[in-house]
């Protein structure tokens, strides 16, 4: 029992370290599935923090530093909530059997994770639209910035193509 | 075990307190708005970042011996997952909850409403 953690030693000091590692099915699969899904992540995430200031302008109250700011933090909520997903689905329970037992489990998984990212995806466009409509309501007056109105659409655009 | 115990602690730790400053640091502005000077937001902004480590800290501590014990390479490897995959969803929820709170709070403070909903709940005069 435990003879892989009996102490820091016997964890790294033998050189070999796919010996260590066990390089079983599952853990090539577990390899591939997070390689996946982290692109599929960064890929949304980055969209996601291109276009969203485009949506947040057309009320033409919130300055551009508070579009980057509430941009940002629906970013980071949305980088935190899909890799969590994605450690938290990465358990498997069936045996992987050969390469077609390996793709089924991969595609599933990968399903999961996905089926999650546009949740949450669908619900930060939602959140969007609430953000431009709260903006254009005269009864908020927005603090930040001299003159909130100097930004147009057209602007927040071209600065955001890098 | 040790090491997975020690992983899974520095891990968290160092998970909550990047997504910490990051927040901190680019949240000023929303909160700026949110409150309408920088004095409150200031001071909201440290009191978020201090509530969002003292949580996760506790959770983190608690949470250490759920889950079994791993005994292979890839058992340790699904202990650890789930549990820092637990710890950013929790996170994240947090989060979401807090940004929600205080577009709340942006949207309703011309109003007062909030304000007044919030010193019936605890008992105190807010005008």
């Amino acid at each position: 029992m435990m003879a892989e953690f009996a102490s820091i030693d016997a964890y790294f000091g033998n050189q070999n370290f796919a010996e260590i590692a066990q390089m079983t099915p599952t853990v090539i699969v577990y390899v591939i599935y997070t390689l996946i899904c982290s692109a599929i992540v960064a890929w949304v995430g980055r969209t996601l923090q291109h276009s969203a200031p485009a949506f947040m302008v057309n009320g033409k109250r919130l300055s551009k530093d508070v579009v980057e700011s509430i941009t940002h933090l629906l970013v980071v909520g949305f980088y935190l909530i899909a890799s969590g997903a994605i450690c938290f689905f990465l358990k498997s329970n069936s045996q992987i059997a050969g390469a077609e037992g390996a793709m089924e489990v991969l595609s599933v998984k990968i399903g999961f994770v996905l089926v999650v990212t546009g949740v949450i995806h669908f619900y930060l466009v939602a959140t969007l639209v609430r953000f431009r409509n709260y903006a254009g309501d005269p009864s908020v007056v927005s603090t930040v910035g001299s003159n909130p109105q100097v930004i147009s659409s057209n602007d927040t655009r071209n600065e955001n193509v890098e | 075990m040790i090491v997975t115990h020690g992983v899974y602690l520095v891990v968290s730790v160092v998970i909550m307190v990047s997504v910490a400053r990051s927040l901190s640091r680019s949240g000023r502005v929303f909160l700026v708005e949110v409150f309408g000077n920088t004095v409150t937001a200031d001071a909201a902004n440290t009191l978020l970042v201090v509530g969002f480590c003292v949580t996760k800290i506790g959770y983190a501590a608690i949470a250490i011996r759920w889950g079994g014990r791993p005994e292979t390479f890839t058992g340790a490897v699904e202990f650890l997952a789930q549990k820092i995959g637990v710890v950013l969803l929790l996170l994240g929820a947090m989060h979401v909850f807090n940004v929600a709170l205080l577009c709340h709070i942006r949207n309703t403070r011309a109003s007062g409403a909030f304000l007044g909903r919030i010193s019936k709940l605890f008992g105190f005069d807010a005008t």
